[in-house]
């Protein structure tokens, strides 16, 4: 299943918003196969921030670990957040 | 010739925002819609919109640091322009997407607005997330730019970085201590929960793009740079909240 972040904004910045999307995103996700994987793809997002982040992309990956696929990653913010998130898990 | 009123839809795709941002823009008083009778649709008049971005964008103030300084370091906030005051999230963030629609345009930028946009949007919203229901006086935050000057400008009088992080580290002793956890530790001030990436990001954005952050609490001023990297020098104004200047 391929998840288009771009329809929940193309300026993914804040906490709340981050978080509205996690739960606007479950019920298109109920029905995921056990081994099927989720792609996030990160197309024409202009600005994603760790805070948002971490109410969408680290919950998914807690629950899809190796079944989460992040694609389009190249927006500079897109990079630098995705790095944010890795050094924090590795901190903790 | 009148210009033609845009529906909801078109008037969302030019401020790059969702048809949802624009109704809580309305029930927030951010951006109004135009109805020609109660029970009809909304509509924008395309002033309106140019209005709203220039609004944004266009005009600021000269001496924009002196008013931040000001309204940041008095013992009580000085009445400040409503065009830079964000008393709540939501118009921090319709005003952060107005600057992002306008940075955009900016060909000499192209690669780093988005990161530009980050920073602020990091730095800003850190400033909501660790002072809510604590605001010592005036909730909110102080977000001005000039495009000119090539500089983005964020405070708050909120509890200062100090103050924050001695919820979590009761054993620091000063702003320079907590500064220095805050921009370079990944430690969250709203433990239990597993937060607290924002100014590590910010640092590590800064240290590798032409992007100069100073940042003061208390009575430090950091400066970071990509060619000094990490610098704190005893700042003679106090600010008990925080004040941010992006210069790009």
């Amino acid at each position: 299943m391929i998840i288009y972040l771009k329809k929940f904004g193309t300026n993914l910045i804040s906490r709340p918003s981050g978080k509205e999307a996690y739960l606007a995103l479950q019920p298109l996700i109920k029905d995921i196969k056990d081994k099927e994987n989720l792609i996030i793809d990160f197309k024409e997002v202009l600005v994603l921030t760790p805070s948002w982040a971490d109410e969408f992309i680290t919950p998914l990956q807690s629950t899809f670990k190796k079944r989460l696929d992040l694609k389009n990653t190249g927006n500079p913010s897109v990079k630098a957040t995705l790095e944010t998130l890795k050094k924090s898990k590795a901190a903790t | 010739m009148k210009k033609k009123l845009l529906s909801i839809s078109e008037a969302a795709k030019i401020l790059g925002v969702s048809i949802d941002t624009l109704r809580n823009w309305e029930d927030k008083g951010v951006l109004k819609s135009f109805r020609p009778h109660a029970s009809s649709k909304r509509y924008y008049q395309p002033e309106h919109l140019e209005n709203f971005l220039k609004n944004e964008t266009g005009t600021i103030p000269e001496n924009i640091e002196t008013k931040a300084i000001k309204w940041a370091s008095g013992k009580t906030a000085t009445e400040t322009s409503p065009d830079l005051y964000c008393e709540t999230n939501d118009i921090f963030s319709a005003r952060l997407q107005s600057l992002s629609i306008k940075l955009s345009k900016i060909t000499e930028i192209k690669e780093i607005f988005p990161l530009l946009i980050a920073v602020a949007g990091e730095i800003g919203n850190n400033s909501y997330n660790h002072n809510i229901g604590s605001w010592p006086d005036v909730p909110g935050v102080f977000f001005g730019y000039d495009m000119q000057k090539k500089l983005i400008i964020l405070a708050d009088r909120g509890q200062g970085i100090l103050k924050t992080l001695k919820r979590v580290l009761p054993e620091l002793k000063n702003d320079q201590e907590a500064l220095q956890i805050a921009f370079t530790r990944y430690i969250s001030a709203r433990a239990p929960e597993d937060r607290g990436n924002g100014l590590k990001f910010v640092k590590d954005i800064i240290l590798s793009n032409p992007i100069k952050l100073l940042f003061y609490s208390g009575q430090i001023l950091l400066e970071i740079d990509k060619n000094s990297g990490l610098k704190f020098k005893k700042n003679k104004i106090k600010f008990p909240g925080c004040l941010a200047i992006i210069n790009y």
